[in-house]
C-alpha cells in the first residue's frame, strides 16, 4: 500500500480591482476559508505553504498534499473577497514539482 | 479525482447561465473576465434577441468576436446537414477560445407564483428570448411549468425556493426532460457561519433528492459581477461542497446549455416557422 503523501502544486492567479494585496492578509484569508469549510482537522492535514507570491503581479504557489487538492481548490473558488476586496482567484495551473510549477508562472 | 483531471479542468468548455446585466461598462468587464477564464458563452438575463442584436453592433466592443446561435447554426447548417453533429460543430466553433469568441445568449426568468400571470407573461415574451425560466416558490406551480413546453429551466435559490422541489416534481421534469438550474452564488455571498452552514444542509438535501431521483440539473453561478464569475471545474467543485459527485457533474456546466440552445435556435429559425402560424 502506498502511504506517501505527494505534493501539488497549485499555480494562481489573482483578479482584483486593487493594486496590490499583501502576501500576509492573503495567506491568513486563505487559512480562515479553508478552516470554515474543513475545519481545523481538515485544514491541519492539508500540508498547505506558500511556496511563491507576488505581490505586484498577484501570482503565487501553494503547496498542498495530493489528497487535499480538490479541497484547496474548493477553497480557492469559494474565496470571493481579502479584508473587503472584491477578488476572483484563476486557477492557472497544478503541477506535481515545484520546478514545473514555477516554470508555468514564469510562462504566463 | 487524480490532479491531472482537475487542471485539465480549465480547458473545459463552461457557460455561464444567468448574468444580471446592467450597462454596457460592465458587460465589457464581463468579456475581459470571461475571456481569462475561458468561458466561452455567456447568457444574459432580461435582453431580448432585438436588444442583443443591437448591442452587438455597439461601440466599444470591437476586442471582442461576438456572435450569436442563430449565425452559427446559419454558417453551419450544409455542414450539419452532412455530419449531423450539431453540438460538435458549436463546440469546434468556441473550442480553444484564443481569439476573443463569445457565444452571446439571451434569457429571461419569470418571478411569479400564480399560473394564469406566468401564461400572460409567456404570451407576452413569445420568440423573444432564446431561454426561458421559472423562479416560483409555489410547488403547484413549478408543477403546472415542468410540463410547459415553452419553459427551458426551473431556477432554485438553494436559500429561497429549494424546500418546494420534491420527489413528484423531480419525477414530473424528469419525464418532460426539463432542467433544474441550481444557483450556487449564495454558496460564496453568505457573509457568516450560521447562514454558510444552512446553504450546506438545504443544499445537500436538495441535491440528495435530485440526484436519487436522476433528474437532469445545471449549475450557474448567477452574477452580479465579473469577479463572481467562475469557471466549470470550479463550478463542479462548488458542487461537491453540496455533496454531488465532482464527476458526474460534467455535462452540468456546458453540455446540457448548449443541447437547450441548439434546440431552442432551430425552434425560433425562421426555416423552421412555417408560414401560416407567422406574426405580422
Amino acid at each position: 500500500m502506498v502511504t506517501i503523501k505527494r505534493d501539488r502544486y497549485v499555480v494562481f492567479h489573482l483578479i482584483s480591482d486593487a493594486e496590490k494585496i499583501e502576501e500576509s492578509i492573503f495567506k491568513s484569508s486563505i487559512w480562515r476559508t479553508y478552516q470554515t469549510i474543513f475545519g481545523l482537522y481538515g485544514s491541519s492535514g492539508a500540508g498547505l505553504y506558500f511556496e511563491d507570491y507576488d505581490e505586484d503581479k498577484k501570482t503565487g504557489i501553494i503547496r498542498c498534499t495530493h489528497t487535499s487538492l480538490p479541497q484547496l481548490l474548493t477553497v480557492l473558488a469559494f474565496m470571493t473577497e481579502v479584508k473587503e476586496t472584491k477578488i476572483l482567484i484563476q486557477i492557472m495551473n497544478v503541477s506535481g514539482t515545484v520546478n514545473k510549477a514555477k516554470q508555468i508562472l514564469t510562462t504566463k | 479525482m487524480s490532479h491531472k483531471e482537475i487542471s485539465k479542468g480549465n480547458n473545459f468548455l463552461t457557460c455561464e447561465n444567468y448574468i444580471l446585466f446592467n450597462d454596457t461598462d460592465e458587460m465589457i468587464d464581463f468579456f475581459v473576465i470571461a475571456f481569462r477564464l475561458k468561458i466561452p458563452m455567456l447568457v444574459i438575463n432580461d435582453l431580448t434577441i432585438k436588444e442583443r442584436n443591437t448591442f452587438l453592433e455597439s461601440a466599444g466592443l470591437e476586442k471582442f468576436s461576438l456572435t450569436t446561435s442563430k449565425l452559427i447554426y446559419e454558417k453551419a447548417k450544409s455542414e450539419i446537414i452532412a455530419s449531423g453533429k450539431l453540438m460538435t460543430v458549436f463546440k469546434n466553433f468556441l473550442y480553444p477560445n484564443d481569439d476573443r469568441k463569445f457565444l452571446l445568449v439571451t434569457r429571461k426568468t419569470i418571478y411569479e407564483n400564480s399560473i394564469d400571470k406566468i401564461k400572460n407573461q409567456l404570451g407576452s415574451i413569445r420568440n423573444q428570448y432564446e431561454i426561458i425560466s421559472l423562479y416560483s416558490k409555489d410547488r403547484n406551480t413549478l408543477k403546472w411549468a415542468a410540463q410547459d413546453r415553452r419553459i427551458d429551466y426551473i431556477t432554485i435559490e438553494i436559500l429561497e425556493n429549494s424546500e418546494f422541489i420534491d420527489q413528484s416534481l423531480c419525477s414530473v421534469v424528469k419525464q418532460n426532460n426539463k432542467i433544474f438550474e441550481i444557483v450556487l452564488s449564495s454558496l460564496i455571498n453568505t457573509k457568516n457561519d450560521r447562514e454558510i452552514s444552512e446553504v450546506l444542509r438545504k443544499g445537500k438535501k436538495l441535491m440528495k433528492l435530485i440526484c436519487s431521483t436522476n433528474t437532469p440539473f445545471i449549475f450557474t453561478m448567477k452574477p452580479e459581477s465579473p469577479l463572481e464569475l467562475r469557471t466549470g471545474s470550479q463550478m463542479r467543485l462548488l458542487g461537491s461542497l453540496l455533496e454531488s459527485s465532482y464527476n458526474k457533474t460534467k455535462t452540468c456546466v456546458f453540455d446540457k446549455q448548449l443541447e437547450v440552445l441548439i434546440a431552442n435556435t432551430i425552434k425560433l429559425h425562421e426555416s423552421h416557422v412555417f408560414e401560416g402560424i407567422q406574426e405580422a
